[in-house]
């Protein structure tokens, strides 16, 4: 069966939550139905027969083509299936999501994959701040599940992340990991400052190099770690073939930190 | 040996009604039970259920595997006086290994899950965690599992981590050398299989020794098997019992060439000397392509090779519920 279709009619002129459209919403669905489904979020009552041309076909498995930086909550709530946006998407991306592949071929923008426990979100551009973190209010940022992120990611990314491995093709902005309670965050390019600002626990991995320091990471010697062996195993998939992940697989250096919190995470740097 | 005459032992030799003379005469190549002049008894091999795991030890060489995996295994020959069995399934190469590093899949047997757990715990804690480089890896898919990294992260004192890659929890446990990782769990099969076994019975020592070895290596070759006796041999096949209460397993006299005059021995008067393979596999298919590989070896070694007869020790069926028939195997 071939994929679900929602192709853009055009730029919207109010954001739309496209939270509705996951495999588990459209399932069972006939098109007249698809097309009543609300995706609005101005006063004006937008349905997504109204915002999209509907092509019907397998719900568990949605393409939306043409995207814009209005489209927020694509699959937000995913737990099943795959979604794939041919194009930018707007604030809270795979917010939530538990489980299935959302992929976003293009720029996302802020509070992607925001408390997500499960699942893939893929995003081949750019990723906005606050990539896997918290929600205002929740204790806890991204508690599973796997992030990869091609370009760039903007400031906080893991933000109290709890569980799950995010990873960052380029570079990151300032505070990345920051209240980190566990998981991982790998960063191969250059980071902004204060990488693991009061993690607990948790690994960060930084290709590049932080535009300021924190103290309070104590740096603990040089090593060959096995651990790191197995993770650029599972990362090669998810980042482009040029990734320089083999200088994970040699001596890195590690700093323990942050001693301002727990103390238990850890900075990992290439040694060479 | 079911054609031949049995000796009635020292009773019969002064009674006069045993064997008066020994049947001498080679079997015919090729009838019935007879490939390549090597008598097979038409008799079976008992094997009883086992708990069985598989685990990837590896290194930064195949050298250091090697040592962990050899030290994890030795003294793990049999279930009555080791605990449990064990045994080096087949070298695996970087590409083969989770961390891309070369290793060594072995194999471990039970009696139950509970003592699985406990002795590949012991072994990998002892054997594996102390080796320099290596890590430890489940070498079986499987959805029932025994604790093995989750236990052994103690040994980090508070200072162990864990990281969960692919679905799969590691421990890391730091350690003076850097760090010893483990996975959190390990496959099991409650289908595994102890106790396959051969009995090489050939014309002298020597004959019958380098007849065995060519069947253990082709044997080695069959995957999610192992031999846990040294060098896959074993050289003192047991009875069940004794005369001295004490003992539950004694000497097999029927099978003992020093003894066949005093004794109501099964061998053939040619047989001057004989040895056991045992084999465990994580299924019973397995054990029974081992054994099938084995007979073959020696069957095509043949008489010219020294090899007289084959085979295999049972309990009369009431120990374990798996058979494996030689003349089955043979077909």
């Amino acid at each position: 069966m071939t994929a679900m279709i929602f192709k853009l009619r055009g730029e919207p002129d109010q954001r739309l939550d496209l939270s509705a459209l996951t495999p588990k919403r459209l399932a069972g669905l006939d098109e007249a139905a698809v097309a009543a489904l609300p995706v609005g979020t101005g006063k004006a009552v937008l349905r997504a027969g109204d915002a999209f041309r509907v092509t019907m076909g397998d719900p568990a498995d949605i393409r939306i083509s043409g995207g814009c930086a209005r489209l927020d909550g694509v699959g937000a709530g995913l737990d099943r299936g795959r979604i794939t946006l041919e194009g930018e998407a707007g604030a809270y991306a795979g917010r939530a999501m538990s489980g299935g592949e959302l992929r976003i071929e293009g720029n996302a923008g802020p509070f992607a994959g925001l408390s997500m426990s499960g699942g893939l979100l893929r995003i081949t551009g750019n990723a906005g701040d606050f990539l896997g973190a918290a929600a205002t209010g929740e204790m806890t940022g991204m508690r599973g599940g796997t992030i990869a992120v091609t370009g760039r990611a903007g400031q906080r990314a893991g933000d109290r992340m709890r569980r799950g491995l995010i990873a960052i093709g380029g570079a990151a902005g300032d505070f990345p990991a920051s209240r980190m309670i566990a998981g991982t965050v790998v960063i191969l390019g250059d980071c902004g400052r204060l990488p693991g600002y009061l993690m607990k626990r948790g690994t960060v991995l930084l290709g590049g190099k932080a535009s300021a320091w924190n103290p309070t990471f104590l740096e603990s010697g040089t090593a060959a770690l096995t651990v790191l062996r197995l993770l650029t195993r599972e990362l090669k998939p998810l980042l482009p073939a040029t990734a320089p992940l083999a200088a994970f697989e040699g001596p890195v250096r590690r700093y323990a930190g942050d001693m301002a919190a727990l103390g238990k995470g850890e900075i990992i740097q290439p040694a060479t | 040996m079911s054609e031949l005459k049995p000796k009635t032992g020292l009773w019969g030799r002064l009674t006069g009604r045993g064997a008066a003379e020994p049947e001498t005469k080679p079997a015919d190549p090729d009838v019935g039970l007879v490939r390549g002049g090597v008598q097979v008894d038409e008799t079976f091999a008992e094997a009883f259920p086992m708990s069985g795991t598989a685990l990837i030890i590896t290194a930064p060489s195949i050298e250091w595997a090697r040592i962990a995996a050899t030290t994890m295994t030795g003294f793990a020959t049999s279930v009555i006086g080791c605990g449990c069995e064990a045994g080096i399934d087949r070298e695996l190469g970087p590409a083969e290994t989770p961390d891309g590093r070369p290793g060594v899949r072995v194999l471990v047997f039970a009696m139950s899950p509970a003592d699985l757990e406990k002795h590949t715990i012991n072994r990998v804690g002892q054997c594996v965690l102390t080796c320099p480089g290596t890590a430890c890896y489940s070498g079986l898919a499987s959805d029932e599992t025994i604790k093995l990294g989750a236990n052994l992260r103690y040994f980090g004192d508070g200072h162990q981590s864990s990281k969960v890659i692919g679905g799969k929890r590691y421990w890391r446990v730091p350690v003076m050398e850097g760090e010893f990782v483990c996975e959190a769990t390990v496959g099991m099969t409650t289908e595994a299989v102890g106790g396959g076994n051969l009995l090489i019975l050939g014309r002298t020592a020597a004959e019958t020794l380098a007849a065995t070895e060519a069947a253990v290596k082709a044997m080695r070759a069959v995957p999610d098997t192992v031999l846990p006796f040294p060098g896959g041999i074993v050289r003192s096949g047991s009875k069940v019992g004794s005369k001295y209460k004490f003992m539950i397993a004694s000497t097999n006299e029927a099978y003992c060439p020093t003894l066949r005059a005093i004794s109501n021995s099964k061998l053939d008067p040619r047989v001057g000397s004989v040895l056991e393979i045992v084999i465990d596999g994580l299924s019973a298919d397995s054990v029974a392509n081992s054994m099938r590989t084995g007979l073959a070896a020696l069957t095509d070694i043949g008489l010219k090779g020294g090899v007289i007869g084959v085979s295999a020790g049972n309990y009369g069926g009431k120990l374990g519920p798996h058979h494996f028939h030689l003349k089955e195997l043979m077909s």
